[in-house]
């Protein structure tokens, strides 16, 4: 692998280091499951679906990607948290790109630990349809955590201080939750048509794959060309 | 191999440069805070929000990583250091775990290898950079903000040493700072950048008025007393004194060095105390942009107002091609007065007039006699 981008993931993983301090994953899941439990108590045969959509990775998944951001570039732009690679004769955009896939694989993690915990809870343990839903449900929370990872990278490329990130966060939770034309660029409409919530403008569940890789390979090239060399 | 640096119609902040071009060697800058902190990361292609051209040996830093690699540099705030020790963290920047003993050791740092990388104060970082930067191997153009100042752990008189080592074997060394008693220790003329250019000032010789205003500073045990005996005295132009902070120190602004000197001794001597020390103390960061900027002046030449030739004297335009008017003729001259007839002057007056009106009355005595 290129040295620049193994130097990335080191960077990142040694920032991340979740071990060290495990707030906000433990915050989050527990938060995922207990509106979960609730769920299941409130309207049983649904809860899935609301745990999904709702506490799941309309929330915690956005915020919990959102920590990770400001744990490895905490009120900078990526090009200065690539300082310490940079000075050393790194290619930024390579080094950027290893920190991108250590942020996705992270997030990736945290998005299917969090739809699984939904699932779990709002169904339960004797639920006959648990494993094959547990199984739908991580993959798509780890897509999740992948273009969520990617789209807030792009937000931390923006801005004097990466505050991209926050503005990319809030639209996407204002327009994401349309079915018009507006929701078309943001994960969460995407995201909601493929855990079968409303679709933007009708589109079938099938075109919400395609669109998430898209916006994913989108925002890292573009978090890419706001990087310079 | 040795680096030429030109930054040519810069503008970064709060960094305004016409032109600066350097040469192999230790280049001293003195230039305020924010501007030094810009100069260093520009040159060493960390700042992004640029206009103009920056070039080390022809090639834009900030689109070179190899270029970067040859390139060491201290900020002024320097990053947390990776790895879980000191020493790991410069393993990867030095090539290797003896080369950052052999580094830490240089610097008078050796005693810091095993110290977490993570617990180090912004300080530290800045000696750690410092000594990392010192012992780069084989560099191309070391760009240093105030190596002299906030380092600690590290002897300033060995990083003199070790700057001009590095100068006098073709690096390009730029230490910019806002001190104009560390850019003295560095030696030589430095660069102040002032008013949007960059200008070599003599700090011998940095007097904007021409007249060699000096500062000089006194100790001894009766400071306040001969401060007040200099007050009154034509050549003393002013005095600086604190009471609390340092009640032995006394700063004269005096005229000249030598006038000042003369002073002060004189004063010492009336009053029958000693002085510990007496010495000009360096002019000002704002004395040093002053004068280059007046140098600057000075170097532009003036654009000419007026023709050269003086017999030429003013042309008229003519406007649609016609010709321009002809210059009026001279008055005639006036008949001298004879001031001893005053009937004289009447009877001239009378014939001055004399075209059939009525004569026209000219004295007190012919109105209301």
């Amino acid at each position: 692998m290129n040295p620049a981008i193994l130097q990335g993931q080191r960077l990142a993983w040694s920032r991340l280091n979740l071990t060290r301090s495990p707030v906000a994953p433990i915050v989050a899941v527990s938060f995922v499951a207990v509106v979960a439990g609730l769920e299941r108590i409130e309207q049983p045969l649904i809860a899935a679906d609301r745990a999904l959509t709702g506490a799941a990775c309309g929330l915690a998944l956005p915020l919990v990607v959102l920590a990770l951001w400001q744990r490895l570039a905490p009120a900078e732009r990526l090009d200065t948290t690539l300082l310490p690679l940079s000075r050393l004769g790194f290619d930024r955009r390579l080094s950027a790109l290893g920190v991108f896939t250590a942020v996705g694989a992270a997030a990736a993690v945290m998005g299917a630990i969090l739809a699984a915990t939904a699932v779990m809870m709002a169904r339960g343990a004797g639920d006959p349809g648990l494993s094959a839903d547990l199984a739908t449900s991580a993959w798509i929370g780890a897509l999740g955590g992948a273009v969520y990872a990617s789209w807030l990278g792009l937000g931390v490329c923006v801005g004097p201080r990466g505050g991209g990130r926050w503005a990319l966060l809030f639209l996407d939770a204002w327009l994401g939750t349309s079915s018009s034309a507006l929701a078309l660029v943001w994960p969460r409409a995407h995201l909601r048509n493929l855990l079968g919530a409303d679709a933007v403008l009708a589109l079938p569940q099938a075109t919400a794959v395609p669109w998430l890789l898209l916006l994913l390979a989108l925002a890292i090239l573009g978090a890419l060309a706001r990087t310079p060399r | 191999m040795s680096a030429v640096v030109t930054l040519q119609g810069l503008l970064a902040g709060e960094l305004v440069l016409a032109e600066l071009r350097l040469q192999p060697g230790l280049n001293p800058i003195l230039a305020r805070p924010a501007l030094g902190a810009t100069l260093v990361a520009l040159l060493v292609g960390q700042h992004k929000n640029r206009t103009g051209t920056v070039t080390v040996a022809g090639r834009d830093p900030r689109h070179s990583p190899a270029l970067r690699a040859r390139m060491p540099a201290l900020f002024a705030v320097e990053p947390k250091l990776p790895g879980r020790t000191l020493r790991d963290g410069l393993s990867a920047s030095l090539g290797g775990s003896d080369a950052a003993d052999r580094a830490l050791a240089a610097a008078g740092l050796r005693s810091w290898g095993q110290r977490p990388a993570s617990r180090l104060s912004p300080e530290e970082r800045r000696s750690v950079a410092l000594a990392t930067a010192l012992a780069w191997k084989d560099p191309l153009l070391m760009a240093l903000y105030d190596p002299l100042a906030n380092t600690p752990g590290i002897d300033r008189d060995w990083v003199v040493g070790r700057l001009r080592e590095l100068g006098e074997a073709g690096v390009t060394v730029v230490a910019a700072t806002a001190s104009v008693r560390d850019a003295l220790a560095l030696g030589g003329d430095p660069w102040v950048l002032a008013q949007g250019s960059a200008h070599r000032v003599g700090t011998t010789t940095a007097s904007p008025a021409g007249g060699g205003e000096t500062t000089l500073m006194v100790e001894c045990a009766a400071a306040r007393r001969l401060g007040g005996l200099l007050l009154g005295h034509p050549d003393v132009l002013g005095l600086g004194y604190d009471e609390i902070a340092a009640p032995r120190r006394l700063l004269v602004h005096a005229r000249t060095l030598r006038s000042g000197s003369l002073a002060i001794t004189s004063g010492a001597t009336t009053l029958g105390v000693s002085l510990s020390a007496l010495r000009p103390e360096p002019p000002t960061l704002a004395r040093m942009e002053t004068t280059a900027a007046a140098a600057a002046r000075a170097a532009t030449p003036p654009r000419p107002l007026a023709p050269t030739d003086p017999s030429a004297g003013w042309t008229v335009a003519k406007p649609f091609g016609l010709e321009p008017p002809p210059p009026p003729p001279p008055p005639p001259p006036l008949a001298p007065a004879d001031p001893t007839s005053e009937e004289q002057d009447a009877s001239d007056l009378h014939h001055a007039t004399d075209d059939g009106a009525a004569p026209v009355a000219t004295t007190e005595r012919e109105r209301g006699a």
